[in-house]
């Protein structure tokens, strides 16, 4: 009996443990990739409109084609799926026309209709876009995205699904939205409280940040207590009345800003119109950008929100398809056989692997199971420099890496500190000793190499000067750093920020006599500190959206969201205004300059270095062509297959 | 036996609960939130993010609201992996981490006993003290280095296992190894200790006493009382290696349930960093309710009472 017990239990564990390790060995293998890429971390999404990364860009750019591309070389705009289109003198109006050959995977024409859907869907509160504000030149586009109405608007009004016994009782597919209603708002009624009927709605005052601040507390408190207000609606020549809750009015899902006054417009199937508030001299470049890319309304409508981008729902128009996806291993890419193009892409099955580590990265690289990795530890750049390897050579990039200084603390209200502070660091010795990859000291916020794709010429702070920093200091009331209060620079926990910040903190030290401390922090609470002006001096970098000065300099405005810093000047401000508007590059482009002349005056920030990109690439792939933005689309990639066979044989013969 | 079971399982239910609200609260008290980036966002774009993940709520209604999609064993959309719910998250991720746990576990199991007994039988010679410092190396080196070496080892000087990745056997060998060395060497060191103690007890004398061979005396008779340190260290071992390693993971680019572990506290998805807590928990209560039953299993003096 007892020996029985014994011989049971052994017998267990052994069918338990032998189960599991033909399990864990169960996993079936794929056939190796033409190309496999290394794509940082995790993707967040595929859905062109929820995501905002630059690893996701890799993988939408491959499933989604927009209206226009870059050119893999020079980044200058070149026709998608627009073939053609024409700018009107005002240079507001665009239309695009839509070549005839693009097809969605399903095999269904890809219309200017489908864009109009897909640039609601990107604007539409309910789908919470991040970059949203990338679509807001568009006219009334940011009424739409916003919630603003104001009385006498147009608006539109989807009406809550009714369902019986789970089934929808209209016509509609599945996950489609309720019925659109579309009138005039003539009467806004706040229940509980008094409120004139003809004041403004909502918050669309935000021009003064305190309203804003106020009207969005109040808008955001409205959903969580107290009833809705009750909207009365003119459709059709009958008021209607309405209410979120539908207590006192008709029930609703959404009320909106009316799309049809949003100015995206489709003329016939194949002919687009979009009209801007103001000229933006790069809005054909915006229209290549992954979120203006166009997704497919029957497949979004036939599944729910998040299975519609599963590789066997996906209905997509770009170059690929997606074959599989595995969760932190990897996505798996096959070419398009709709796609309009699809005789110039020559690689049929690509991998993207999420891989969350450099070195990981790099091991992949080295041992030949990746062909191309974005970045390498920083530890290994010298080591990878002094071999002088022709697949690591790092090319700046339009990113700069720069000191916020929190102006709204009292010794950092005097500009002579914050200059002192800025003259004081050697910024050459920071990239030469600390960060050893090639790059460039910084002196305007905007990179020099901007110059490259736009006509803007930085300006510039002054050069590294000890002396007349040490004359600013003493002017400012601190002598020799007598008398200076004790502050802290802080950044996010990096082996790479500490070090620069250390070296700040030894510069300091022996140019002004000042003492700084280092604060380390956590994501979250550096971002957090950072936005509630929680700090002295913080650590930041921006990187380019586009290549114009404004994605640099429309940051420091007043109360601008990245600002940060609590720094405001009206002068600067107004310029930044008047850029955006004006129509002629020229003088535009001298806006911008006296603008930024201003903030490098003023010194609310302290540029650092312009950042380099250190990706590697094997010497047997084709078409990865240095730019800005690491922009590199398979469609232009191939593998030479002899060189690769030659590069083996050779590591072999070692 | 039953009476004990019931029990064990109300009080597992009052420690979900408990996990659960800390939880909660101490995400919520966390600075920052799942949309605060390097790039603040406008306050309208925001307010409609907030809105959809039902963020702009008051914390008691978000508390209700999630409490009771938890116990509809509804876990929702990640926050961060958008294109996920949580549950498609762990149902695909959970079985890479489990599957790569058990054979790192066998590995560790197999040579920790091993090299335990060995060393308990052949105390004070060079066999016990090189197994013991391995054992002490194994515990005081960190992951990263362990997996660092393997990989210079394996990879570079000599190639015979990939960098990492995941699909082929191959690919499970490495990781798997470095997973289990630390749990190895505990093992390696608790039935040691538990060997020696049972080694100099009455019963085994008298057993040596009978004339039995000292092969027959160590595995049928010591090893049984030997191993109960380790199965008690087995409990939480179980637990905390099927829910992953994030170095080990990290480091060998595995796609398992580790790395998300660690992502979702990092990035503050809310969603799943939540549901992941309380995975650990039923793990590693269940984990720890199994060995006190194995206990009466191995040990006859042990009597389960409630």
């Amino acid at each position: 009996m007892k020996i029985g017990r014994q011989k049971t239990i052994a017998f267990a564990i052994t069918t338990l443990f032998s189960a599991g390790a033909i399990y864990a060995l169960s996993f079936g293998t794929l056939p190796p990739a033409d190309y496999t890429f290394v794509n940082s971390t995790e993707i967040k999404t595929i859905d062109p409109a929820a995501a905002t990364g630059v690893p996701e860009g890799r993988i939408i750019w491959e499933l989604f084609e927009g209206l226009t591309s870059w050119d893999p070389k020079t980044l200058k705009t070149i026709p998608a799926v627009a073939e053609s289109w024409t700018v009107s003198d005002d240079k507001r109006t665009y239309t695009f026309k839509l070549r005839d050959n693009a097809r969605w995977s399903n095999g269904k024409p890809v219309t200017a209709h489908d864009f109009v859907y897909s640039w609601r869907r990107f604007l539409h509160p309910g789908t919470a876009a991040e970059y949203a504000y990338e679509m807001w030149y568009v006219e009334n586009a940011e009424k739409f995205s916003k919630l603003q109405f104001d009385i006498g608007d147009p608006v539109e009004i989807e009406l809550p699904i009714k369902r019986e016994n789970g089934k929808r009782t209209d016509s509609a597919r599945e996950f489609a939205p309720g019925k659109l209603l579309r009138g005039k708002l003539v009467a806004k009624e706040t229940v509980g409280a008094s409120v004139p009927t003809n004041s403004v709605v909502n918050n669309s005052v935000v021009k003064t940040p305190e309203a804003g601040k106020s009207a969005v507390s109040t808008e955001a408190s409205k959903s969580a207590e107290g009833p809705s207000p009750i909207y009365t609606v003119e459709i059709d020549g009958v008021s209607r009345k309405f209410q979120k809750e539908g207590k006192q009015g008709e029930a609703y899902k959404w009320m909106l800003f009316d799309f049809e006054h949003v100015a995206i417009k489709a003329i016939d199937a194949s002919t687009l119109q979009v009209r801007s508030n103001h000229p933006v001299p790069y809005f054909l470049e915006l229209t290549g950008f992954y979120p203006y890319a166009p997704v497919n309304q029957e497949c979004i409508e036939s599944f729910s929100e998040q299975d519609w981008l599963k590789p066997e729902n996906l209905v997509s128009n770009g170059p690929y398809r997606l074959k599989s996806r595995r969760l932190r291993d990897r996505i798996r890419l096959e070419k398009s056989d709709t796609y309009w193009d699809r005789d110039n892409v020559k690689l049929n099955i690509v991998d993207a692997l999420a891989v969350g580590s450099d070195s990981t990265g790099l091991n992949f690289y080295l041992t030949g199971q990746a062909d191309w990795i974005e970045t390498v530890p920083a530890t290994v750049i010298p080591e990878l420099l002094r071999q002088n390897r022709p697949d690591f050579q790092p090319s700046p990039q339009l990113a700069t890496y720069y000191y916020r200084l929190n102006v709204t603390r009292p010794v950092m209200k005097d500009v002579r500190v914050r200059r002192a502070l800025g003259l004081a660091i050697n910024k050459r010795q920071i990239v030469e000793n600390v960060t050893q990859s090639g790059q460039q000291p910084a002196s305007s916020l905007v990179p020099p190499l901007i110059s490259e794709y736009s006509p803007y010429e930085p300006a510039k702070c002054g050069d590294h000067n000890p002396t007349e920093a040490r004359k600013l200091l003493a002017e400012a009331g601190y002598p020799g750093g007598r008398g200076f209060p004790k502050i802290t620079i802080q950044y996010n926990s990096s082996d790479m920020h500490t070090s620069i910040a250390e070296l700040v903190q030894y510069q300091w030290k022996t140019i002004l006599g000042i003492d700084v401390a280092l604060q380390s922090q956590e994501w979250g609470t550096y971002l957090d500190n950072q936005q509630n002006l929680k700090y002295d001096i913080s650590r930041a970098g921006w990187g380019a959206d586009y290549a114009d000065p404004n994605t640099f300099l429309s940051m420091f405005v007043t109360n601008g969201g990245n600002n940060q810093t609590g720094w405001s000047n009206k002068q600067y401000d107004q310029l930044i205004r008047d850029a955006q508007q004006e129509p002629d590059e020229k003088k535009r482009a001298e806006m911008f300059h006296q603008a930024e002349q201003i903030l490098m005056d003023e010194m609310p920030i302290i540029p650092v270095y312009f950042n380099v990109s250190t990706e590697m690439v094997q010497p047997y792939v084709r078409g990865v062509h240095r730019n800005y933005h690491n922009f590199h689309p398979l469609k232009a990639i191939s593998i030479d297959q002899d060189a690769k066979a030659r590069l083996q044989n050779s590591s072999k013969g070692n | 036996m039953l009476r004990f079971i019931a029990n064990r399982l109300i009080w597992m239910i009052i420690t979900l609960w408990a996990v659960f609200t800390v939880s909660f609260i101490l995400m919520h008290l966390a600075p920052g939130g799942p949309f605060s980036a390097e790039r603040k966002l406008d306050p309208a774009i925001e307010r409609n993010l907030k809105a959809k993940f039902q963020l702009d709520q008051p914390l008691t209604t978000q508390y209700f609201s999630m409490l009771r999609d938890y116990l509809r064993l509804d876990f929702r959309t990640s926050m961060k992996l958008k294109d996920y719910t949580v549950n498609e998250i762990i149902r695909e991720k959970f079985p890479i981490s489990a599957s790569l746990g058990i054979l790192g576990l066998i590995f560790a199991i197999t040579l920790g006993l091993t090299a335990g007994v060995a060393a308990a039988v052949w105390r004070g010679t060079a066999v016990d003290y090189s197994l013991m410092s391995m054992a002490a190396l194994g515990i005081a080196l960190p992951s990263f280095i362990v997996c660092s070496l393997a990989i210079l080892l394996f990879v570079f000087v000599w190639p015979v296992f990939p960098a990492g990745g995941w699909g082929r056997p191959i690919d499970l060998i490495l990781p798997a190894i470095c997973l289990g060395a630390p749990y190895a060497a505990y093992i390696a060191r608790l039935s040691r200790t538990g060997m020696l103690e049972v080694l100099g007890q009455d019963y085994i004398r008298t057993a040596y006493a009978k004339g039995l061979s000292k092969r027959t005396v160590i595995l049928r008779h010591a090893l049984k009382g030997g191993v109960l340190p380790v199965v008690s260290f087995l409990g939480p071992a179980v637990a905390g290696i099927l829910t992953g390693s994030l170095v080990v993971e990290q480091i060998f680019a595995i796609p398992g349930i580790g790395r998300d572990f660690v992502e979702a506290a990092q990035q503050h998805d809310y969603t799943l960093c939540m549901a992941l807590v309380m995975l650990y928990t039923v793990l590693l209560y269940s984990m720890n309710f199994l060995v006190d039953l194995s206990y009466a299993l191995f040990d006859p003096r042990v009597k389960l009472t409630a």
